[in-house]
């Protein structure tokens, strides 16, 4: 017996049957992990705020469904750069994130032609510009670890682009838990911020893949 | 170098081994170490038998556990080689060569291992035929022409649970013709 043989023979016998769909169950199990997480941020960040302001109910929805477009897309994405040679080729992907996103700002542009320019500040800048898009990066830590970790048992082949879904997608967690209580009013300021935010954790990710996602 | 095997094959061989089958996976692992020491020996140059070995272990090491990340709906062999060409890659990389991840990247490479590895001599058609008829068909057009069972099913007028037993035993039975699978079960 060669070394080749005895190590196709550990091979063999280390064999255990692999479910069908089983890299899906796991990255479902991961999101739900990332969001549970995000959610707990969400309740101790809460605690900190003594009250909640009135959201209008079209700003709320505006948030919400954007940023669930956003995670839906990077969480189908994330599926296809796990496997071996995984790029997105999908034009639907990439269709569904850039019209998502010109809605948004249509919206916005919407909303700013119809308000007087005195409100403008509140509606781009708000309260919270300054700390909105870190705290979403915040909020998708807990899922950003869950991405890298899903990465890492998986065989993404090109790491950067990999480690860009998994921030993003975990940035798109955090969003969407940091929109239940998001206090702005502004859709220009969901346009802006919480796009940075997004794209922020993804840039992170991506650094943080090229290095810790070669296997 | 063993002679080549086509797609559908190896792809049998990789599902069998998914659902626990140590035999049929044996089968595969050989046939793919087969396959990746040619490829890498010519590729590595001269005086690389031991990189070439090296590389293998690492490739169907890499293949064993990570082969949750196979899409049983996709072809096999593109994915077996995206893991050889990314190893292939890491190796050039750490060894600092440059030239080396170039002719990696470039796709005649992968042209060529495609034909080595899947335009094979192997004649599936007259393990086909060794089928009965019923059997023989359902597994042409779900296994090869890539229907769903539910379209074959459909067609054949059998219930969908019954067109997988019959593509399960026709599987089966190519894999005993070719001298692997487990006979109980």
């Amino acid at each position: 017996m060669t070394k080749n043989d005895e190590f196709i023979e550990a091979l063999v016998s280390d064999l255990t049957p692999v479910r069908r769909h089983a890299l899906r169950m796991r990255l479902a199990l991961t999101i739900i992990v990332g969001v549970i997480g995000a959610a707990a941020a969400l309740l101790i960040s809460l605690s900190f705020r003594p009250h909640l302001h009135h959201v209008t109910v079209t700003a709320f929805w505006v948030k919400f469904l954007y940023t669930a477009v956003l995670m839906s897309a990077t969480i189908v994405a994330l599926d296809r750069v796990a496997r071996p040679g995984g790029a997105i080729r999908s034009m639907v992907l990439v269709l569904v994130l850039v019209v998502a996103f010109s809605i948004v700002v249509l919206l916005a542009v919407a909303q700013l032609t119809l308000s007087p320019v005195s409100s403008y500040p509140g509606l781009i800048i708000g309260y919270s510009a300054s700390f909105c898009p870190f705290l979403i990066v915040a909020f998708g830590i807990p899922a950003f670890c869950a991405n890298m970790w899903f990465l890492r048992r998986a065989a993404p082949t090109r790491p950067a682009l990999a480690g860009f879904v998994a921030g993003a997608c975990a940035g798109g967690v955090g969003g969407w838990v940091y929109s239940w209580a998001c206090v702005e009013n502004g859709i220009p300021f969901i346009a802006i911020w919480y796009t940075l935010g997004i794209l922020l954790s993804g840039v992170v990710g991506s650094l943080v893949g090229k290095v810790s996602l070669r296997w | 170098m063993t002679k080549s095997v086509s797609e559908q094959v190896l792809k049998g061989l990789m599902l069998l081994s998914l659902d626990g089958d140590e035999a049929a996976y044996r089968r595969l692992l050989v046939i793919l170490r087969d396959l990746l020491l040619a490829f890498y020996r010519r590729r590595l140059g001269s005086n690389a038998d031991r990189d070439a070995e090296d590389l293998v272990q690492e490739v169907l090491l890499a293949v064993h556990s990570r082969r949750i990340t196979y899409d049983r709906e996709r072809p096999f062999t593109a994915w077996f080689f995206q893991i050889a060409k990314y190893k292939l890659i890491d190796h050039f990389r750490t060894n600092g060569s440059k030239r080396g991840v170039e002719i990696a990247l470039g796709d005649e490479i992968a042209a060529e291992f495609r034909e080595e590895a899947l335009f094979a001599h192997l004649d599936i058609d007259r393990l086909l035929d060794q089928l009965p008829a019923k059997q023989r068909e359902l597994v042409r057009q779900v296994k090869i022409a890539g229907k769903s069972t539910a379209e074959a099913a459909i067609e054949s007028g059998q219930s969908e649970a019954m067109v997988r037993v019959s593509i399960h035993r026709g599987m089966r039975a190519i894999g005993r013709k070719l001298g692997f699978a487990n006979d109980e079960k």
